[in-house]
């Protein structure tokens, strides 16, 4: 909206809603494509036959991309409530060279990492939310047993620091640091004290930043610490 | 214009409808900290410093007091230990980039930052935009600017502009919280337009 102003491209430093306030101070609504995609399917065939879909609290389908160490990288709809083995098995296909699957992750850069173990979750937001992943734009990452979950963070961290604006300090500064913290575990020359930062930065940038992508960029670094914190704790160096 | 009543650390202030809660504070004696804000510019909340807790209808979450708004009855705490705790990691933060800032150091003092928590980046620069948003805003020249984003961000005087505009006016200088505003203008004027650098000047004389 600030670019269609012809402004910097930042986040507005607004606690009022777009629909309020928006592009010129006019009321303006943003969603996206996926949504309005949804609208006429309701209109014309009516809301009980869309809320017939889903879960209790997730109506609908929902559009995923998988990707990532899967035999049939796909964009895929199907009902909310699908498990995600569902997706990788039984829709996908697996993964390639009967490899183990170890992990997927879920909602995009900002999401989180479900273990195997967990695979059985439903697409749904709640369910999602509560493993420390986003339903985001369903962007679903398969990772293989050889995967290394310290590496994978990184490289979504580096996405997430060229993302960043830079506007505000815990954003840029906090994933700026954490990226220097992960480029070390990735050597193996992690330093005692390494994850207690980790999670303090996580904490400045998910309390104290201007947007949701600073509010949410610890995401994949709390959830892989959730669930893989062994993987850290063997990065430190001796 | 409507009268606000609201609390702030357990005192009634009151406040006009059109205030944030910074101002509101302010104007009650009460004190929170403060890096990118200038009272002559729009507000920016970028550095998150003067990040407080805010409780409306039983509900309370962290908020920039330089960006929010005054509601009735809301209740501000300037001084939670979460609150302590974020601004003393985000003055780490900043200390990674300007150590010997005064501002930064009394900053530190105050919530007990640890300045060399972070290992020290080549920067001096804090990225508050006061700089910017005072060319741009007070005096209307953009003849400095932030250029790129993310952690490579950084800012730069346009030197066609600061050519023309910045020799009699630098009221910028003072606004800047570390010294590398000036240190970028001085090596902006000596490779871009060095005829009129003292810098420049006094090289070439030796």
């Amino acid at each position: 909206m600030r670019s269609i102003e012809g402004k910097n491209p930042e986040p507005r430093p607004k606690y009022i809603r777009t629909s309020v306030s928006g592009i010129w101070d006019k009321p303006s609504n943003l969603n996206n494509v996926e949504t309005w995609a949804n609208v006429p399917l309701i209109i014309n065939k009516g809301h009980a036959w869309y809320t017939g879909i889903g879960t209790e609290k997730s109506k609908g389908t929902k559009l995923v991309s998988v990707s990532g160490h899967v035999k049939n990288t796909a964009v895929v709809e199907v009902p909310m409530g699908t498990t995600l083995r569902e997706i990788v098995f039984d829709i996908c296909g697996g993964i390639p060279g009967d490899k183990k699957l170890k992990a997927v992750h879920f909602g995009g850069a900002m999401g989180g990492s479900i273990p195997e173990n967990l695979l059985d979750t439903p697409l749904d937001f709640d369910a999602l939310s509560s493993l420390g992943a986003t339903m985001g734009a369903g962007g679903m990452l398969v990772l293989d047993e050889d995967t290394s979950m310290v590496q994978m963070t990184r490289t979504l961290l580096d996405f997430l620091s060229k993302e960043s604006c830079g506007k505000c300090v815990p954003c840029r500064e906090g994933v700026r640091q954490m990226l220097k913290v992960m480029d070390r575990l990735c050597e193996n020359k992690g330093r005692p004290g390494d994850i207690e930062l980790l999670e303090d930065l996580c904490e400045v940038s998910r309390k104290a930043s201007l947007c949701s992508l600073g509010r949410t960029a610890y995401s994949p670094v709390l959830s892989t610490l959730r669930f893989f914190r062994e993987e850290y704790e063997a990065s430190i160096a001796p | 214009m409507s009268e606000i009543l609201l609390q702030i650390d357990g005192k009634d202030v009151k406040a006009t409808e059109t205030m944030t809660v910074l101002e509101a504070a302010r104007s009650a004696g009460i004190h929170i900290p403060t890096l990118c804000h200038h009272e002559k510019l729009e507000p920016y909340g970028g550095c998150r410093l003067c990040t407080v807790e805010v409780e409306t209808r039983g509900r309370a979450r962290l908020v920039a007091a330089c960006l929010f708004p005054v509601q009735p009855d809301l209740i501000v705490r300037t001084h939670t230990p979460e609150v302590d705790k974020l601004r003393k990691t985000i003055i780490e933060l900043l200390m990674a980039h300007a150590p010997d800032s005064f501002e930064l150091l009394d900053l530190a003092q105050e919530y007990g930052a640890d300045r060399n928590r972070f290992d020290q980046e080549s920067s001096f620069c804090l990225l508050c935009g006061l700089c910017v948003r005072y060319c741009n805003e007070v005096k209307q020249k953009n003849a400095i600017a932030f250029v790129d984003c993310g952690a490579k961000r950084e800012i730069n005087f346009i030197p066609e502009i600061a050519s023309q505009e910045c020799r009699d006016c630098k009221e910028c200088f003072p606004l800047c919280p570390t010294s590398y505003l000036q240190a970028a203008y001085f090596l902006t004027e000596a490779l871009a337009f060095p005829h009129e650098s003292n810098a420049a000047h006094a090289l070439t004389k030796k």
